[in-house]
Parts: structure tokens; C-alpha cells; sequence
């Protein structure tokens, strides 16, 4: 499988080419999530058929809350 | 339209009881819980009383939605002057207790005076009785419980309990129900042990129905398909509250070694996913609730499931804050407190600063009874928690105060080393990744609290996702794309879901199920609750206002006492840069804070100078009569 690389959260990772939005989170294990691709915020609905790019700024924070 | 409220008035001194009522209207302002607790001690306390003495209120309250059957509902507030804070003081337990209260036909139990011997409180409906405890006093939580069941020959009963804290006066001792749901905060446990008050019981009954059982269901019916449609709350259900130990400690904002980090090594072996794969033996539920979210643990000679298993406030604050990642002296320490009946947040907390004092050459060996308070030695929490709730003289003693206090008597090195507002540790939630949380951990008037505003990351959200969705129904808000921002929309952010989470602690709703964010239920549902619950037509925004007023209440009781804005205050490690992720810096400033405080009180109608309500405030709110 071709790979791609990607900044994810500020550091240089390697992904899986067509990887989707929606599949990086579960590969992160996050519950919920708040995702911005080169600056832009995505919308929840939007995860699943967004396919992340080579070169991409991904920036993904943890909506977490209270416990 | 709601009830009138239905007031237990019982004098311990004259061993006396009678029944009072407050009309509809009035309750409608102050519908149960803390507002009610707090409309009760205006009306009938001196601020000024010593909270350890019989002329001090103790307060079980409920509401008018308690008891119905729907998720979130049986929560039972506690209110009373707090001898931890010197405050207002403000506790919230969940259970079955508090479906009891409403079954028997009461809205308040309100205790005042103390018995001259110990005793405990036994309630089946107008049957009330003020039993002898001088058998049970002593003993620990499950022990008392049994031995009152024994006492009455009868099983079917809920208890609320103190154990050997409470009876120390141990100032952050809690009230345990069911040996592992606490009354936990603000010392409440104490005030009941100076009453030699060791229970309150009360007998089982029938639940209470709703207004429009019918309507009723329109929430009620679909509650499997909205859990699973809420990926929080499968994760609650499955992992508990233990499950933010997975998230805070990846994302590297777990509060460890005395809050000087926000990471730790080898945080999953204290991890929900991990209690939930090894040590957890069940899942236990409150009154009517689907969440299920209690788990029960065993860890053979360590922690018995009789006495539940550590939430992750207890994760945290023996866990990380201790710098300590020995689940088993979690699961330990977190039994010991339920036994004795004792926080586990300022416990957990009190020892991490005690340890950080120690590291620092702060506290010497021969101040603490020869004990090495390395942090990562989770071991030495048995002796200490038990000296603890005996007070024994030492380092027991010193520490059974709270951190604060004790670091009063060590010195400035000791109280830089402090991490409380208003004398109350804080929870395990660290205000670089959730700045919102300073505005509230400094404002609350009882005290460092996290469950009294919504947190943070809900303004990160995505805009089609409930957690962005819900907070804009109580007001509009700007959204935020990173950790350590804390300004003027966070301090709306603070206040605005403040007046919520104190509307709820009124309502006394579980803000694990209802809430204006991430939660079961929302802002709309609650509408929906209380009109087909009770009857009663509320809206958004005069729920908003009923929280609002409580707060307003609180603080109104503190500044007859001279609490001001100078209260409202952050300890030093508030501004220490946190580390997280890769690398990255969150952090928040002393001038941030201050500007982001002045916002708050601006659009709170506070005064920036006192830090108290203005007049105006005061009558919009129709609070004048507190102080004519």
C-alpha cells in the first residue's frame, strides 16, 4: 500500500494513501474529536468520506470533558 | 405549576421534629437541591456560625423531578456552612438514597443542634424516629450499614452514613451511601459527625410518579438507541468515569507529581480500558438510570466490590497526582476512604502535596511519623489514610485538615506547593487544556470544582456536533482551535454553563446524564423533563436564572462572612507551562486571568472590586430579602 506523508499535529507522520478522516480517529482510539485540515475545521459529518492527502496539515484535538 | 415543598425540620439537641411547607411559587425560584439548601440556611442560619457547631444546618435536599423514573434523576444534594472552605458548602451523591427521600413525601430534611450521644436518623414517611447509635458509632461505613439493618430488622431501607472521618471531624470527610457513592466534597461528613448524627435511613418506597407518565415516554422509551448514538456515554457505560484516565493521559494533561506535569509514564496501567479488562467485576446503576455507570472492582486482601472501585477524580488524585501508577494501592486507597468515609479528591490531593513538601525537604521525616512520602510509593497510603481518619496526632493530624491548612502551619515554601481555591483541592481536570476551569475553580463560591461548569473542548467541536450545538442554546459563543486560551469568550463559556451545571445541582440531575454538551440528555430534553415530569412549564432561560440565583445566593452568603474578590484566587502551579502531545506548550498568564475575571464579574453583574453582586443583580434575581 502506497503511503503518504502528512504533518499531524505538528509532526511529520506517514499514512496510508486514501486513508479517510474517519479512520485515522479510530486508528487513534479517539472517542470524539475536533479535526482542521490545512486551517480548515471539518464538519462530524464530513470524517468519514474526507480522504486526508499527501502534504496535509492535520491538526486533531480530543473533545473530552468532565469525569 | 410546582408542588409546595414538603421540609423535615429535625433539632437533635431536643431530639424534636417537625414538618414545614414553602408554597409553590416561592419553591418554583428555588426548586429543590442547592437552591433550596441555600434558601434554607439564609432563611434560618447565621453565616457566622462555626461550621462544627450544633447552630450549623445540615441539609438533604431533593426536587421536584427526583424519583421519577428516567436516567439521571437520583442525585441528593447536601448543604451546609463547609468547615473544609469556611464557605457555603455544597455536596451532590447519587444512588438510591435520593429516590427515597422523595418516596417518603420529603423535599428537605434539614438537621440542626446535635444529640447528646450518637445517633442515627430513621425515616418511613411520618414515622420518624431518632435512634440510638452508640453500637454503630465507630464503626466503618459497611459495617454501620449492616449493624442498622440488624438495628431495625429490615433490609429494605437506604442509608447515608458516616464513618470514622465524619466522626473525627476530619474536615474533608464525606457522607457514604451504598459504601461507594460519597457526599465526597466540601467536608459535609464532619458537620454530621459534631452532630453525633453517624446515619440517615430511610425506608424504601414506591417510585414516584410522573406528572404525564404518557409523555414521559417520548424520553424515556428510546433510551437504548440514544445511548448508543452517544459515543461518550457507551464509553460511561463501559469504562465508567475511569475512561477520562485514557484521554487526559494521552493527550498528556493528567495532572501528576503534585500538578508540575501533565504526564506520566505508564498511565495505562491505571487506565478505564484497563480496570475494565483486569479488575472490574460489575457495573451498578443509580435509581432508574440506563448509564450504569459504577463499576465494582476486586483486587484480592486490597479492594473487596462491596465498596465499589476508584472513579478517576480517585485515578487521578492518588494515581498521577502521587506520581504513582500501582492500581491495586489506587483500588487500596480509594476502599479505605469509602470505609472511613473520607474525600477521595482532597485525601488523594492532601497526600500528593504532602509528598511534593517531602520531595522538596519541606516536610522532614520526623514530621511525618517516620514515613518516606516519595512520590511513586503508593504504599504508603494505608497508613496514612488510616491516620488520617483516626486524627492521629502527626502527621495524621496535620494532614486531616486539608492541604491548605496544614501548609499554614509549615510555612510560605509549603502553601507555594498548595493546589486549592478557597481551602478545597482541586479535581483531576488541568486549566492549561481547559481554561474555563480557572475562571470556575477561582469563582466557585464553595471551592474548586469540576463539575460546575461545562469544560472546554466543547467549543472545539465540530459545528454539527452536539457538543458545539447544545451550549449555543443557552447563549452564542466563538470558537476555539487550541488548549490555553482564556479570555472574555471563555469567561462567557464559564459563566453561561455555570448557571447550567447550578441549575442541575438544583434540579439534582447527574450531569453524567443530563448537561449541555456531551450528555444524554440536553438543554431541550430538560424542558421537556420538568413539563411532563412535573408539570411545570419552564423554560431555558428561567432555568438559566434559577442557577444563576443559587450562584448568586452562595456568594451572597460568603460575603456576609467577607469573602471578596481577593477569594477568588489561583494557586502558583495554574501558571506553570504544561507540556502535551508532541511536544507542544499550553499555558495560561496571571494577566489573562485577571482580564478574563473581569469579564466574568462584568457580565455576571458582579462587582470588579468586591467580586460580589451588585444591587441591581440582587433584585433582578429577587434575592433582596437576604440581605434586609
Amino acid at each position: 500500500m502506497n503511503e503518504i506523508k502528512v504533518l499531524l499535529n505538528k509532526k511529520e507522520i506517514e499514512l496510508p494513501s486514501e486513508m479517510t478522516v474517519a479512520q485515522l480517529i479510530k486508528e487513534k482510539q479517539l472517542k470524539r474529536a475536533a479535526v482542521w485540515i490545512n486551517g480548515q475545521q471539518l464538519l462530524a459529518a464530513q470524517y468519514e468520506n474526507w480522504v486526508i492527502k499527501e502534504g496535509d496539515n492535520i491538526k486533531i484535538l480530543r473533545v473530552v470533558a468532565g469525569g | 405549576m410546582i408542588q409546595d415543598a414538603r421540609i423535615l425540620f429535625v433539632d437533635l439537641t431536643m431530639k424534636t421534629t417537625k414538618v414545614e411547607t414553602i408554597d409553590g411559587e416561592t419553591y418554583r425560584k428555588y426548586p429543590g437541591g442547592s437552591a433550596l439548601g441555600m434558601y434554607i440556611m439564609l432563611k434560618y442560619m447565621d453565616p457566622m456560625v462555626d461550621p462544627l457547631s450544633p447552630d450549623n444546618l445540615l441539609i438533604f435536599s431533593v426536587s421536584p423531578l427526583t424519583g421519577i423514573p428516567i436516567s439521571g434523576q437520583s442525585r441528593m444534594n447536601v448543604t451546609t456552612k463547609s468547615p473544609l472552605t469556611g464557605t457555603a458548602g455544597d455536596s451532590q451523591v447519587g444512588g438510591f438514597i435520593p429516590a427515597a427521600v422523595k418516596g417518603n413525601g420529603y423535599d428537605a430534611i434539614v438537621c440542626k443542634g446535635k444529640a447528646d450521644s450518637p445517633v442515627y436518623l430513621y425515616i418511613n414517611k411520618d414515622d420518624i424516629q431518632i435512634r440510638d447509635a452508640s453500637k454503630i458509632w465507630g464503626k466503618v461505613t459497611g459495617e454501620a450499614e449492616k449493624l442498622i439493618e440488624e438495628d431495625l430488622g429490615d433490609t429494605k431501607i437506604e442509608s447515608s452514613i458516616i464513618g470514622s472521618a465524619g466522626e473525627n471531624l476530619v474536615k474533608y470527610a464525606s457522607i457514604m451511601h451504598m459504601r461507594s457513592r460519597a457526599n465526597g466534597r466540601n467536608g459535609v461528613g464532619a458537620v454530621m459527625g459534631s452532630k453525633n448524627l453517624k446515619a440517615l435511613v430511610m425506608k424504601k418506597q414506591t417510585a414516584v410518579k410522573a406528572f404525564d407518565p404518557e409523555k414521559m415516554k417520548i424520553l424515556t422509551l428510546n433510551v437504548k438507541e440514544r445511548i448508543a448514538a452517544n459515543e461518550v456515554i457507551v464509553d460511561t457505560a463501559l469504562n465508567g468515569s475511569a475512561g477520562v484516565v485514557d484521554a487526559h493521559g494521552a493527550e498528556g494533561f493528567f495532572p501528576s507529581y503534585n500538578w508540575e506535569k501533565g504526564n506520566i509514564e505508564n498511565y495505562e496501567n491505571i487506565s478505564g480500558t484497563t480496570i475494565t479488562k483486569t479488575i472490574l467485576v460489575g457495573r451498578e446503576t443509580c435509581f432508574g438510570c440506563a448509564i450504569r455507570c459504577k463499576g465494582s472492582v476486586s483486587v484480592p486482601g486490597k479492594a473487596d466490590p462491596e465498596y465499589g472501585g476508584p472513579e478517576y477524580e480517585t485515578l487521578g488524585t492518588f494515581g498521577s497526582y502521587c506520581g504513582n501508577t500501582n492500581l491495586e494501592d489506587i483500588c487500596e486507597a480509594n476502599q479505605l476512604c469509602n470505609m472511613y468515609g473520607i474525600d477521595t479528591i482532597s485525601c488523594g490531593a492532601t497526600i500528593a502535596w504532602a509528598m511534593d513538601c517531602y520531595e522538596k525537604g519541606v516536610l522532614t521525616k520526623n514530621q511525618t511519623d517516620g514515613l518516606e512520602l516519595r512520590f511513586g510509593d503508593g504504599s504508603v497510603f494505608e497508613k496514612l489514610i488510616k491516620k488520617i481518619a483516626m486524627r492521629e496526632p502527626g502527621i495524621g493530624e496535620l494532614l486531616a485538615d486539608g492541604s491548605a491548612a496544614a501548609a499554614r502551619k509549615l510555612g510560605q515554601a509549603a502553601e507555594d506547593l498548595v493546589v486549592a481555591c478557597k481551602g478545597q483541592e482541586w479535581p483531576a481536570h488541568m486549566v492549561q487544556m481547559k481554561p474555563n476551569l480557572a475562571i470556575n475553580y477561582a469563582v466557585n463560591p464553595f471551592g474548586a470544582d469540576h463539575q460546575s461548569s461545562e469544560h472546554d473542548p466543547a467549543l472545539m467541536a465540530p459545528e454539527d456536533d452536539q457538543n458545539w450545538l447544545w451550549p449555543n442554546m443557552l447563549a452564542s459563543f466563538e470558537k476555539c482551535d487550541r488548549y490555553g486560551v482564556l479570555d472574555a469568550n471563555k469567561a462567557k463559556f464559564a459563566l453561561e454553563t455555570q448557571k447550567f451545571y447550578s441549575m442541575l445541582d438544583t434540579l439534582c440531575l447527574c450531569q453524567f446524564a443530563w448537561g449541555p454538551a456531551w450528555q444524554l440528555y440536553g438543554p431541550k430534553e430538560l424542558v421537556e423533563f420538568c413539563k411532563y415530569g412535573a408539570g411545570w412549564d419552564a423554560t431555558i432561560e428561567e432555568l438559566q436564572e434559577i442557577g444563576e440565583r443559587r450562584i448568586n445566593m452562595m456568594r451572597m452568603f460568603n460575603s456576609k462572612l467577607g469573602f471578596t474578590r481577593a477569594d477568588d484566587k489561583l494557586p502558583i502551579k495554574a501558571f506553570l507551562p504544561i507540556t502535551y502531545g508532541e511536544g507542544e506548550i499550553a499555558q495560561i498568564t496571571k494577566e489573562d486571568f485577571e482580564k478574563a475575571l473581569d469579564s466574568y464579574y462584568e457580565m455576571a453583574g458582579w462587582n470588579k472590586e468586591t467580586g460580589n453582586p451588585t444591587e441591581e443583580t440582587i433584585i433582578r434575581l429577587g434575592l433582596d430579602w437576604i440581605y434586609k
